[in-house]
């Protein structure tokens, strides 16, 4: 089975700066969330 | 030598030097994490990101430490990969897309370092040395602080402190990384490899082609590459 592979063309995909931005604070942010949801446990 | 036993060969070498190295680097790594004494470089480190090296932490603090000091090096890596050809010792590269930016970023923050550029045909001397060989240290000594906070966590009691995440980072990368890299990257210059400010040089081949022999320092950056199981760079 062929392993999924990356594009080639990486100026053709839709991430931007702004894209970027938005998902990297909201992974970090839902872990700091995860963490302090624990911490309550 | 059949390509089977070469292969057999190496696993026994392997396993040969992991069997010779590990309690005397095992030693050595125990002490550098459980050790009461700081250098002076460092203090210096730490009087500049303002922390107390004698306050050990919560796991939660611990964490939240390790959460903010990886944002940190995702936006900044990022943001180098992105600006590179506003830079120095960019060589004439362009910015990397931002796609390919955040998967490098990504991929080199959580150590599994997926490799898809042809590092010396995207990325100037900057990005490797400042970007690439930086979190080449930092994220393996990120994932040795989990894992010393984790033994902590087992071997402590009467207690909910399991260390401090700036301390274990520093030491990860001063005391135990680095020493390695230095002496493992002059082992691979002494073997041939390159290691030079170089941004290439054109050879012109017998046959009339072309051909860019790549320069930069790449012993360097493979050697904490290797060390650091990651990937990327040259």
């Amino acid at each position: 089975m062929d392993a999924v592979k990356p594009p080639d063309d990486w100026s053709a995909t839709k991430m931007s700066d702004l894209l970027f931005v938005i998902l990297t604070g909201a992974f970090f942010a839902l872990a700091a969330l995860i963490v302090k949801g624990v911490e309550r446990l | 030598m059949s390509d089977t036993t070469a292969g057999l060969l190496q696993v026994a070498l392997l396993i040969a030097a992991l069997a010779a190295c590990y309690r005397p680097l095992g030693a050595y790594m125990a002490r550098a994490y459980t050790s009461e004494h700081d250098s002076g470089i460092e203090l210096g480190l730490y009087k500049v990101m303002g922390v107390d090296p004698k306050a050990d932490q919560r796991w939660p603090v611990y964490a939240r430490s390790l959460l903010a000091f990886s944002a940190v090096s995702m936006l900044f890596l990022y943001g180098l990969l992105r600006l590179q050809a506003h830079l120095p010792w960019s060589l004439g590269f362009p910015g990397v897309p931002p796609a390919l930016s955040f998967n490098t970023a990504a991929s080199f923050l959580t150590n599994t370092n997926w490799q898809n550029y042809s590092g010396e045909s995207t990325m100037g001397h900057l990005a490797q040395m400042a970007g690439l060989a930086v979190e080449n240290f930092t994220s393996a000594a990120v994932g040795m602080a989990v894992a010393v906070a984790l033994i902590r966590g087992f071997i402590r009691s009467r207690t909910d402190r399991i260390g401090n995440f700036w301390v274990d980072l520093v030491r990860g990368c001063l005391r135990i990384l680095l020493p390695l890299a230095v002496v493992g990257a002059i082992a691979l210059i002494a073997a041939g490899a390159v290691q030079s400010f170089s941004p290439g040089t054109v050879a012109n081949t017998l046959t009339g082609v072309h051909q860019t022999i790549t320069g930069g320092p790449v012993a360097s950056q493979e050697a904490i590459k290797q060390l650091g199981t990651n990937g990327g760079g040259f």
